[in-house]
């Protein structure tokens, strides 16, 4: 990034990108590193040219800051919270999904990661009549589990048809595939006017470890690379076009092997805001139950170590929160 | 380019530099094992694994710089540079909402509106970013404190890019690591940045090589990742930890002045109003 070329900003010639190539001057960094006095001494140069050049080519580049006040007015219109349809589970998440954070589920197998992703997806079409752009990386994500769960709220076909609509569903069996796939996303995001009806408001990977657990392992770098790449993309979708996203995530054995943490190991576990816990109520009794716990183990605002049951047999059928429209802080 | 600026400061301008740059020492004493500090030119580390209030603990010092001189705050700027989409405004604007004796949108904005913000999303973008700082830091007398969180957020994509030659790897690091150090010196700044704790602790303290050793202490959860120019640079390390045995969540820092060798250790509660020093 930043190498030095002709016409990559008003002022920068082929003639000036040699001389400065001859004082071992290539990059954008190497200029605004480099003392302009004498380099305009050496090169014949004029100094003004360069500091100008200089000021250009770093306001091109780098971040520019903004002020506190005016970031506030922003986030203050832009952020809404999306109840998931699940009453329990949206108190630990404090009323709902959050846009601009990415809210990591984790369980081990059969905890009902993706009944709860159906059920966001389901209550985010349907009640809050948003669109839904569910990733699926492990072929759990079945349509007419989803069609079961828009039927227990609606016996209205029109309805459930227009949900079903809200939510496009793809598939991405490796990291690259999903790492296009978001990029396309956040293009086609950008390029439509903003506020129209047909912007993504929820994005659901299910789950983030399908495509990243096999990159891990060994002495290879690239896998981490790639993994904080994922992360990267994951956390822009959420914070500059107002998704909330939410990753799926299972669990491995701790060092000492004998409890369970979540899988992705320690750099990703700075990535979500917030983490939750699913896991097969203690002493539920015969196999096939359909009793979760929810803890709460990494949130911004909230009090972590809160824990909630939930039915995912029932996630359809329970006492809804009544319908709201997206709610806006 | 900047001394132009200088040369040219009024009076009052001089007098608000100097002011303002004096009232560090209330800023946060908890987290200083040393007495003097903190001086400014001084560089503190949060590093820790995840949860463990290092966040909190940046808001905390934001909030404290960034309300009136009326409500006990120090009335100064800041400048937060987020390296990986991880700050929470709204968490920011309730903390100051609980500190603020009435509060009102006029006042929080007031407050906000000495605090400027920065996203770089590559290593490199972080470089120019400083680069490019140094009009902030002179048309500015009183930003005081210089934020980074996180400065490890590119570790693992450098390391990939820079081919099999670790001083290629980190070498834009190593730049920034320097260039933070001299803007610091230069414009009297207090630089807080956060590292994370990306490996895991060496087993067997007495084998890793970087894990670093205190007198009857045993060994800190520390393993230096980080490139050489950092460690140089880094006059204080606060490490963040969970009290995992009590009932209530407490968590725990240990201060650590790395040129006298200081240790000094707090335990601090995180409610809504934030940081809660026990």
């Amino acid at each position: 990034m930043g190498l030095l070329r002709a016409g990559l900003c008003p002022g920068l010639t082929e003639e000036i990108v040699q001389l400065l190539k001859g004082r071992r001057i290539k990059t954008v960094a190497d200029l605004a590193a480099a003392n302009l006095e004498e380099v305009a001494q050496k090169c014949s140069l004029s100094y003004k040219a360069l500091v100008a050049l200089r000021r250009v080519l770093l306001a091109q580049f780098s971040a520019f800051p903004l002020n506190g006040a005016d970031l506030y007015e922003e986030l203050k219109t832009s952020t809404a919270i999306l109840s998931t349809g699940i009453g329990s589970l949206d108190k630990l998440l404090d009323a709902g999904l959050y846009t601009g954070e990415v809210t990591e589920i984790a369980g081990g197998p059969g905890s009902g990661k993706t009944q709860v992703c159906l059920c966001v997806a389901a209550n985010v079409a349907h009640s809050l009549q948003q669109n839904v752009l569910y990733v699926d990386s492990n072929g759990g994500m079945t349509a007419s589990r989803l069609l079961q769960l828009l039927q227990a709220r609606t016996q209205d076909e029109e309805k459930q048809a227009g949900a079903l609509r809200r939510i496009q569903v793809a598939h991405a069996f490796d990291i690259f595939r999903m790492l296009d796939m978001l990029q396309d996303l956040r293009g086609a995001m950008a390029q439509q006017a903003t506020a129209s009806s047909g912007a993504v408001k929820v994005v659901i990977v299910d789950s983030v470890t399908a495509v990243v657990a096999p990159l891990l392992g060994g002495q290879q770098r690239e896998g981490l690379a790639l993994m904080m790449q994922l992360a990267r993309e994951l956390k822009i979708l959420a914070r500059d076009l107002g998704v909330a996203v939410v990753v799926t995530n299972h669990l491995t054995r701790d060092r000492d092997g004998r409890r369970f943490k979540p899988a992705l190991g320690r750099s990703w576990s700075f990535v979500p805001s917030t983490r939750i816990l699913l896991d097969v109520l203690e002493g539920a009794g015969t196999l096939g139950s359909s009793q979760r716990t929810v803890c709460l183990t990494k949130s911004p605002r909230q009090p972590t170590g809160l824990q909630e049951v939930i039915d995912i047999g029932t996630l359809g059928t329970e006492k809804q929160s009544p319908e709201l429209p997206a709610e806006q802080t | 380019m900047c001394s132009d600026f200088l040369k040219a400061e009024s009076g009052t301008e001089l007098l608000a530099r100097l002011e303002g740059r004096s009232s560090l020492k209330e800023l946060e004493p908890n987290l200083f094992a040393d007495e003097d500090s903190p001086v400014h030119g001084d560089i503190l580390e949060f590093h820790g694994p995840e949860g463990r209030g290092k966040t909190e603990m940046l808001y905390h010092l934001t909030a404290r710089c960034i309300l009136p001189k009326s409500e006990g705050g120090l009335q100064i700027e800041v400048l937060f540079i987020d390296t990986d989409y991880h700050f929470d405004m709204l968490r920011l604007v309730t903390v100051l909402e609980h500190r603020l004796s009435r509060s009102s949108e006029e006042a929080i904005k007031l407050c906000l509106g000495r605090l400027f913000l920065a996203y770089c999303s590559s290593s490199m973008q972080l470089l120019l970013t400083l680069h490019s700082l140094e009009a902030l830091f002179c048309g500015h007398p009183s930003l005081c404190l210089l934020i980074v969180d996180s400065l490890s957020a590119f570790y693992w994509t450098d390391r990939a890019s820079g081919g099999e030659s670790v001083a290629l790897q980190e070498s834009t690091l190593k730049k920034c690591s320097q260039l933070l150090e001299r803007l610091v010196t230069q414009y009297r700044l207090l630089l807080v940045a956060t590292t994370q704790s990306l490996m895991q602790k060496a087993s067997d303290p007495a084998q890793g090589p970087s894990s670093s050793k205190l007198p009857g202490d045993g060994a800190l959860d520390y393993r230096a990742y980080l490139c050489k120019a950092w460690q140089k640079a880094v006059k204080h390390r606060v490490i963040f930890s969970r009290d995992d045995q009590s009932e209530s969540s407490r968590f725990l820092l240990v201060s650590h002045h790395l040129k006298s060798n200081s240790l000094k250790k707090h335990t601090f509660m995180i409610r809504e109003s934030g940081v809660e020093f026990c």
